[in-house]
């Protein structure tokens, strides 16, 4: 039975009441610190005046609520402090606070008045790190779960089957390497982690796929290259020059792959299908198989914007614009059994949104609202169960690459 | 002698070496990118000296052949390039610089700590340098907890060196010289070796010396894919639906009094001028609401407390000063000639000044002016590249342009306090600082510069290109 949209909105709002405040509380302790080191350095100036007048003004991007904080916390260090804070006709001297703010971080200013003469001060204040929990009751349809971010790029992420272990593990491909991570909540623990050589420099747009089976050995695919490795004993992989096709693992029928282009970020357009059947495509970036009537159609994210729908013969039976080209199909058991899940159309400067579509008889159709990402999705792959995706988002206001699980559930 | 111990610091390791990943619409590789240049450079080498007007172009070029150790992201945090990591001592004196291997020169040969360390020699401060094994050891001499920052940005520290013919100046960067001819056109092409991955583009073709009326007809007719706009063109372009990009200002107009010439040896003159100065109509109507009307030399968005240093004007004040000095002679306002933004300016400051009953001429400066000593003006209309992309780097750059200093102290506090001091001389007036204005043709995408105005081209690529 699917849960419904009201218990999942309790669960989020609990997570928030669970979660929120103690994010807030760490907040404004950051606040109270920085407020202590200015005061002193506004009381330093009065040198003997203890009376003054307080204004803050904010122009900078703190929100009205946090100003707020700052504006007490300021009043409350003063007054520790020793100053006393009245009125205009008996203040010995004029304290104007401006949160300001530039390239670097916050800069908050004082300007101490008093006797025709002005003394300014100021303390640089490091902006505070984007929230991780983002309370939203989501729609019933494409589901995300952060699972992991780093500040480096991820190329793709994978689950180690648990084989006894007490904790959950992770394999995460990044250009650099291949790390392991041990569940250490809330984060993750770097086990360890282990380069992948590479004769030629990473092409632009670097792409990667990772395959791990159960005996908790992986298969690592690159342009050009293939890795092996084991994380029993010890993480270990070892990496050859390869033109392997790489899997395209979509829970889909068993065998299809394709051809990636060696210093190219597309596959090449040659694809084995069911049957060991070949496929000569145009140059595509994804592949999404879409079973239907007892036929699987594959549907291709070509290097030049259109997705084509092919089915089993070189000329495609369909063509779709207007999405990005990333694409997966997840076995949902929902509406038609299968659904499309469709980046956006734009550039690594803007913001994304994945949207569930589905294909009936050659036609799209949306069937969800957009799931927006704080950034460009930079991978995009199906995970082997065929019911889940993992997408890979480069959030662009903290810079760090965050990856999802997506899933899609049946709206009520 | 006691063996000095250093404690050795691990900053950065592992950083991300491989350029930023990308999707939602997958770049496509191939095509050539149409560039035009308002100045003309005649040199990419920076011991060749070139004129203020190839300042602007002359590090966008450099960028696409040479390579740094360290380069800077969009936030202006210093990452891996030909360094892949780098650690100091306690006190940020010593360096250790930990060199990428497996990098090529454009001729194929292999880039070497040796060649690291022959390119670098006397570029760092003339501080000694080391090379042990792959590590490159820089001596500082004293503090230097931004060396990394400056290793990014500094005109001189790229890795180039002489090809074996010694006409020409290898790089190991994403784009090789193709076809130079300099102060005309310079073609790029894609340097399929790149450490950090081929360029999406095939190459670059770059027309130099268009006037922005030019270069705005070029963008409308889509002969040109970047091109760099005046703010009166880029206010015409968007109205007409073109993709304007601003940067943040990078560039500082400011009145600058000659301190050798009798007739403005009267602070209370220099500030009667100061203080008639209307700089929000300048900015409105010359600039076209680009920049920002400033009394200080830093931008806000560098140093976060130019609303300290007041921008409006106060004629009565001007008038009451000007009435001090008595009646002043009539002085010379010099403009660069080839500088239409100038000539409008000072044509502005020249109006403001005489409602404050003070005389300027506007005059053109003599050719060459940049080299003359003696210009026979009593003031210029100066600009000023003032782009960061952090305070401390724009300290150095306000000295070379401004001749201002903070006598070698970084600290917020004290830069400010500099500041006020070296303005409140009303030698220098500032006036409004200016952004770099690009218009960006339909077909380019990926177009994402810093916002000092870094141009990144090698993340670019066109629409409409089959792979």
């Amino acid at each position: 039975m699917q849960p419904s949209h009201r218990s999942i909105l309790r669960v989020a709002i609990a997570a928030f009441v669970c979660l929120g405040p103690a994010t807030m509380e760490t907040q404004a302790e950051d606040w109270n610190t920085h407020a202590e080191k200015l005061a002193q350095k506004i009381v330093a100036h009065m040198g003997s005046r203890k009376t003054a007048t307080l204004a803050v003004k904010n122009l900078s991007s703190l929100a009205d609520g946090d100003v707020a904080q700052v504006r007490r916390a300021l009043r409350s260090e003063l007054l520790r402090q020793g100053m006393r804070l009245v009125g205009k006709t008996r203040a010995a001297a004029a304290i104007q606070v401006t949160l300001s703010e530039n390239f670097e971080g916050f800069l908050w200013v004082a300007e101490v008045r008093h006797d025709n003469t002005q003394d300014i001060t100021m303390i640089s204040v490091p902006r505070p790190e984007a929230d991780t929990f983002l309370p939203k009751s989501e729609t019933l349809v494409i589901r995300k779960s952060l699972v992991f971010k780093q500040e480096q790029p991820i190329l793709d992420l994978a689950w180690l089957e648990s084989r006894g272990q007490p904790v959950p593990r992770l394999l995460v491909l990044s250009p650099e390497g291949i790390s392991l991570y041990s569940k250490q909540s809330p984060g993750w623990r770097l086990e360890q982690t282990t380069p992948l050589a590479r004769a030629r420099p990473w092409p632009r747009d670097p792409r990667g796929r990772l395959r791990v089976h159960a005996d908790g050995s992986f298969d690592v695919f690159l342009p050009a290259t293939k890795c092996v490795g084991a994380t029993d004993a010890a993480l270990a992989a070892e990496c050859r020059a390869s033109k392997e096709p790489w899997p395209l693992d979509s829970g889909g029928p068993e065998g299809a792959h394709a051809y990636f282009a060696s210093d190219r970020n597309f596959f090449d357009g040659r694809l084995t299908i069911e049957g060991g059947q070949e496929l000569k495509a145009p140059p595509f970036f994804s592949a999404a198989p879409i079973p239907e009537k007892g036929r699987t159609s594959w549907l291709l994210g070509g290097a030049d914007g259109r997705a084509r729908l092919f089915d089993r013969k070189p000329e495609p039976i369909a063509t779709f614009e207007g999405w990005g080209n990333d694409l997966v199909a997840l076995k949902t058991g929902c509406g038609g059994g299968w659904q499309v899940l469709a980046t956006r159309t734009g550039d690594l400067t803007q913001t994304d949104a994945i949207q569930a579509f589905e294909i009936h008889e050659r036609n799209a159709v949306a069937v969800s609202s957009p799931m927006e990402f704080p950034g460009p999705l930079t991978a995009l792959w199906p995970a082997s169960n065929g019911s889940t995706a993992m997408a890979i988002a480069h959030d662009l206001k903290t810079g760090s690459y965050e990856a999802f699980t997506l899933s899609v559930s049946c709206a009520d | 002698m006691k063996p000095l111990l250093c404690l050795f610091l691990a900053l950065t390791s592992g950083l991300s070496a491989v350029s930023s990943t990308r999707a939602a619409t997958r770049p496509r590789f191939g095509g050539t990118l149409k560039v035009e240049l308002k100045q003309r450079v005649s040199s990419l080498n920076p011991h060749d000296g070139q004129g203020v007007a190839e300042v602007e172009s002359v590090p966008r070029l450099r960028a696409l052949v040479y390579d740094r150790l360290v380069r800077l992201d969009a936030n202006g945090r210093p990452q891996p390039a030909l360094a892949l990591s780098w650690e100091h001592d306690t006190q940020c004196i010593t360096w250790r610089f930990k060199l990428r291997s497996g990098v090529k020169w454009h001729d194929g040969s292999l880039l070497t700590p040796a060649d690291v360390l022959a390119a670098l020699e006397g570029a760092i401060s003339d501080r000694p340098l080391h090379a042990v094994g792959d590590t490159l050891e820089i001596d500082a001499g004293t503090p230097w907890p931004d060396l990394p920052v400056y290793l990014a940005t500094a005109p001189e520290v790229f890795i180039r060196r002489k090809s074996s013919n010694a006409s020409e100046t290898l790089g190991t960067g994403p784009f090789r010289i193709a076809d130079w001819q300099p102060g005309r056109r310079v073609v790029f092409q894609a340097n399929d070796d790149y450490w950090d991955g081929r360029p999406f583009l095939d190459g670059i073709e770059i027309e130099m010396g268009r006037a922005s009326r030019e270069q705005l007809m070029d963008l409308q007719v889509e002969t040109a894919d970047l091109v760099e706009l005046d703010p009166s063109e880029a206010r015409r372009a968007q109205q007409e639906g073109k993709q304007i990009w601003s940067s943040a200002s990078v560039e500082l107009i400011s009145l600058r009094f000659d301190p050798a010439r009798p007739k403005v040896q009267d602070r209370r003159l220099r500030e009667a001028i100061a203080r008639s100065i209307d700089r929000s109509a300048i900015q409105k109507v010359l600039l076209q609401n680009y920049g920002e009307a400033t009394g200080s030399i830093f931008p806000h968005w560098l140093s976060g407390y130019a609303f300290l240093f007041p921008t409006g004007a106060d004629l009565d004040q001007a008038r009451k000063l000007r009435a001090e000095v008595g009646t002043p002679p009539p002085l010379k306002l010099g403009y660069d000639p080839d500088d239409t933004l100038a000539r409008q300016v000072a044509d502005r400051v020249a109006v403001n000044a005489r409602d404050a009953g003070i005389t300027l001429e506007v005059t053109p400066l003599p050719t060459g002016w940049r080299g003359l000593t003696d210009r026979g003006v009593d003031l210029v209309v100066l600009r000023a590249r003032i782009e960061g992309p952090t305070l401390a780097e724009a300290v150095p750059q306000a000295s070379a342009w401004l001749q201002f200093s903070t006598g070698s102290k970084y600290a917020l506090d004290e830069i400010q306090a500099a500041e006020r001091r070296f303005l409140g001389n009303f030698a220098i007036v500032p006036l409004v600082s200016v952004p770099a204005l690009v218009g960006v043709g339909s077909r380019v995408r990926n177009w994402s510069p810093t916002r000092w105005g870094e141009w990144r081209l090698e993340d670019v690529w066109l629409e409409t290109v089959k792979p």
